[in-house]
């Protein structure tokens, strides 16, 4: 079964987060709170049955969502971010790097 | 106050033989520098002061002459300076900067830093002769600053440097004779520890093992440094932290780090050093990261750790990450943020996602991490190099302003005019040219479309919303930006402007987040910048404006008065019944009752009377219950009586109407037609804000 890996990513400030496959919930973060430090305020993996979806992202308290068409075969990585007042999704093959 | 600038520096223990005003034996600027450049005899040697440079010896052929960047330092008198010069050399910035230290007894205490951003640089065969204004930390009454260095051939002992500071109408001030100390701009004493199970510290890499954007070289920690102008002395005693001092898991948490630095590094101590510590771990709590600045506690950015347990391996790939884990966490400890989140810095700068830099993520960089890698010199960027090198003190170094605090003071070339401008936009700023000290100073922003075909923009002109920003260069030189009380969260908008209805909003600056910002007579200069929806930089021109002395005792006591903390929340928020801001109420009426017929008591009317047309809601702290003043539409109406006919907008509570009356109030004689486009401006802005407001309903 393949993996999805969420890091949750900079621009949170104690935010809920909710991530979907296909409208299925995966996953819902609380209280996510980003470091100056690192720029990641969390990560975390999940199972998901199918390889391919639609994901949806939103940050419940601030009206934000977002979506993107994901093949967790070649990019099982998934960077969510609010910048500059956006919900921004990254899907990468490779795990990004926090510093 | 005491200011190593100028004569009222020399009350102390001064450097008597190097003070050009009032002290005895002080010297003439010429004679300064003559003997900077060697010319001269005219002082003996002392204790603690250098003797006249030997005179050059004649050579048969022209021999190369040596750079005069670097770090110089003068070893007597009251203030101490550490000058830094960067003129010339590898990745010049063509700035100087220095930071004071005053000598008292046997002890030193850090005074006060300034830097000149734009120097003008005069180079001759025999000398460097360095001109500007500075900025400072303190209010300087020589805020000009000569500095002349002599060039001397490679085969000659490195010449000293004199620095002379000047009053703006020319008058010379104190001035310095600073031996070289050393060819990089600072020096940091780094200790690295290593724990029991991360394996081998990284060493070095060679920048060509793997395309990149640069030069090949092989890169440590220290040369990659050594390239930004810094040296980093390998010091204190290397230790190996036992794993166990992780606890359970054998992963670090911030706190468990926080600590073992405490215990292990040989140089700490809960004070501003340059002195920094790296541990070398296996794994962070979380194990995606791979190195972090966790010293976020006490005196901040004095340790960072990296983690091997992500980075460690011998490929090429894996050393170039450890070299740039490395060297990234340790600009952390200099008080730099990430290349994309700039804009978080107190005060902040435009966000740099493009930057190839050491402090940039390669997975957000534009096109990704290989495009980072391919691209990417192995180096910081400008911005970053300025602050490291010139800086001022105490937002540099190790334990100084916290993480974040000042990391982009001295970025003020955001408000430079781009070299290439097709944004369609024209951001106007506009204001009163001169007020009284104490009066609220309220500027004027206007964004026109220059584009026929008109332009799709955002209307969040105030920057509290965060997408202007102004900058204030303030009498005595120092540049800051205006950072607004309360930042507001808003839901992106979008308006339509043509050349012919361009947008506008009245914002009062007067206090911001830092307090007050006009508190000093004299000649202010003030620029902001817009940011669109596509993120041009749009500049508005430059406006000067004057804050006039008090000429009687009663300015001055209003001045007093209204120059207070809580008044100027007040203007802010125009007006409140909080408690907290009681003083400056009293403050207000104290002005009303005691100078009810001077202009500036019309401020006060107004910001009280405003406060009382409306309801005003508060939490009361016994109960949590909210408690609700109803509007006084009969004492506002006392208070804001005769200001209507001056400003016509009064009685509003809408503060964008409240600021523009404050603008009138402080420009009277604005002319009817300027008054009337404004107040049109405006209109157009907030229906279409009303607009766009319901179309999210």
């Amino acid at each position: 079964m393949p993996t999805l890996h969420l890091a949750f990513e900079d621009g949170f400030e104690g935010d809920e987060v909710v991530v979907a496959l296909d409208g299925r919930e995966l996953a819902r973060a609380k209280g996510l709170k980003s470091s100056l430090a690192t720029a990641l305020a969390a990560t975390h993996s999940v199972q998901v049955g199918p390889e391919r979806g639609e994901l949806s992202v939103s940050v419940t308290g601030k009206g934000l969502q977002a979506a993107l068409a994901i093949d967790l075969a070649a990019t099982p990585h998934l960077g969510i971010a609010v910048r500059e007042g956006r919900l921004v999704l990254r899907a990468s093959a490779d795990p990004p790097v926090y510093l | 106050m005491i200011d190593p600038t100028g004569a009222s520096a020399d009350a102390g223990a001064h450097d008597e033989s190097f003070t050009a005003s009032a002290a005895p034996g002080a010297q003439t600027p010429a004679a300064v520098e003559d003997q900077a450049a060697g010319n001269g005899s005219t002082r003996a040697a002392g204790a603690g002061q250098i003797g006249p440079l030997p005179l050059p010896t004649p050579i048969p052929f022209p021999l190369p002459r040596r750079g005069v960047s670097g770090r110089y330092r003068s070893s007597a008198g009251s203030f101490r300076l550490e000058l830094r010069i960067d003129v010339d050399g590898a990745r010049t910035l063509r700035r100087i900067s220095g930071d004071f230290f005053s000598v008292s007894g046997s002890t030193t205490s850090y005074f006060g830093s300034f830097t000149v951003d734009a120097p003008a640089i005069t180079t001759t065969n025999a000398l460097v002769t360095i001109d500007g204004i500075g900025r400072y930390t303190w209010s300087p009454g020589f805020p000009k600053i000569r500095v002349t260095v002599p060039r001397v051939t490679i085969l000659q002992p490195q010449a000293p440097a004199a620095l002379q500071f000047f009053s703006l109408s020319g008058a010379p001030g104190t001035s310095y004779l600073c031996p070289f100390e050393s060819v990089f701009f600072r020096t940091v004493q780094i200790e690295t520890d290593i724990v029991s199970d991360a394996g081998m510290p990284f060493a070095a890499y060679n920048t060509g093992s793997l395309p990149s954007g640069g030069p090949a070289r092989t890169l440590s920690v220290q040369s990659a440094y050594a390239e930004a102008g810094v040296e980093m002395r390998v010091a204190g005693a290397s230790d190996v932290v036992q794993v166990a001092e992780a606890q359970a898991g054998a992963t670090w948490s911030d706190a468990e780090l926080h600590a073992s630095m405490v215990r292990h590094f040989s140089l700490w101590q809960d004070v501003p050093q340059f002195k920094v510590w790296q541990l070398v771990a296996k794994n962070y709590d979380n194990p995606s990261v791979l190195g972090i600045m966790f010293d976020q506690q006490g005196k901040q950015r004095q340790g960072c750790a990296v983690f091997n347990g992500g980075l460690g391996g011998t490929t090429a790939d894996k050393l170039r990450l450890q070299l740039y884990a490395y060297v990234h966490e340790l600009g952390h400890c200099f008080n730099l943020l990430h290349s994309w989140q700039k804009s978080l810095a107190t005060p902040p700068s435009p966000n740099r996602p493009s930057s190839l830099s050491w402090m940039n993520y390669p997975q957000l960089y534009p096109g990704g991490s290989a495009a980072f890698w391919a691209a990417f010199a192995f180096q910081f960027d400008d911005q970053e190099v300025a602050h490291i090198r010139h800086g001022f003190l105490n937002n540099v170094i190790m334990g100084g302003s916290n993480f974040a605090v000042g990391s982009a003071l001295e970025d003020t070339r955001k408000f430079d005019r781009p070299i290439e401008d097709r944004s369609g936009l024209r951001l106007e700023l506009a204001a009163a040219r001169s007020f009284a000290l104490g009066e609220p100073i309220v500027v004027d922003l206007t964004l026109h479309a220059t584009d026929t075909r008109g332009k799709t923009v955002h209307p969040h002109l105030n920057p509290s919303a965060g997408l202007v920003q102004i900058a204030i260069s303030k009498p005595n030189g120092q540049v800051v930006s205006y950072e607004p009380m309360i930042e507001q969260c808003i839901m992106p908008q979008t308006v339509s402007i043509n050349p012919a209805s361009p947008i506008g909003e009245s914002v009062y600056i007067g206090y911001g987040h830092d307090g007050l910002l006009f508190e000093q007579p004299g000649t202010y200069q003030l620029r902001a910048v817009y940011t669109s929806l596509r993120g041009s930089q749009v500049v508005s021109n430059i406006i000067k404006m004057r804050v006039r002395s008090p000429v009687n005792a009663a300015d001055d006591e209003i001045a007093d008065l209204l120059l207070n903390d809580d008044v100027g929340a007040l203007f802010y928020l125009h007006g409140s019944d909080a408690d907290e801001l009681r003083s400056g109420r009293d403050a207000l009426d104290k002005v009303i009752d005691k100078f009810g017929a001077h202009p500036l008591a019309a401020y006060a009317r107004l910001t009280k009377g405003a406060n009382l047309a409306r309801e005003f809601k508060m939490v009361a702290v016994d109960s949590n219950k909210v408690q609700v003043r109803k509007a006084k539409p009969a004492e506002s109406d006392k208070l804001l009586a005769g200001l209507v006919d001056t400003v016509g907008d009064a009685h509003t509570t809408d503060p964008t109407m409240l600021t523009a009356a404050m603008l009138t109030l402080a420009e009277p004689a604005r002319k009817p037609a300027q008054k009337a486009a404004a107040a049109a401006r405006r209109a157009a802005s907030a229906n279409a804000s009303k607009a766009m407001a319901r179309s999210y309903e």
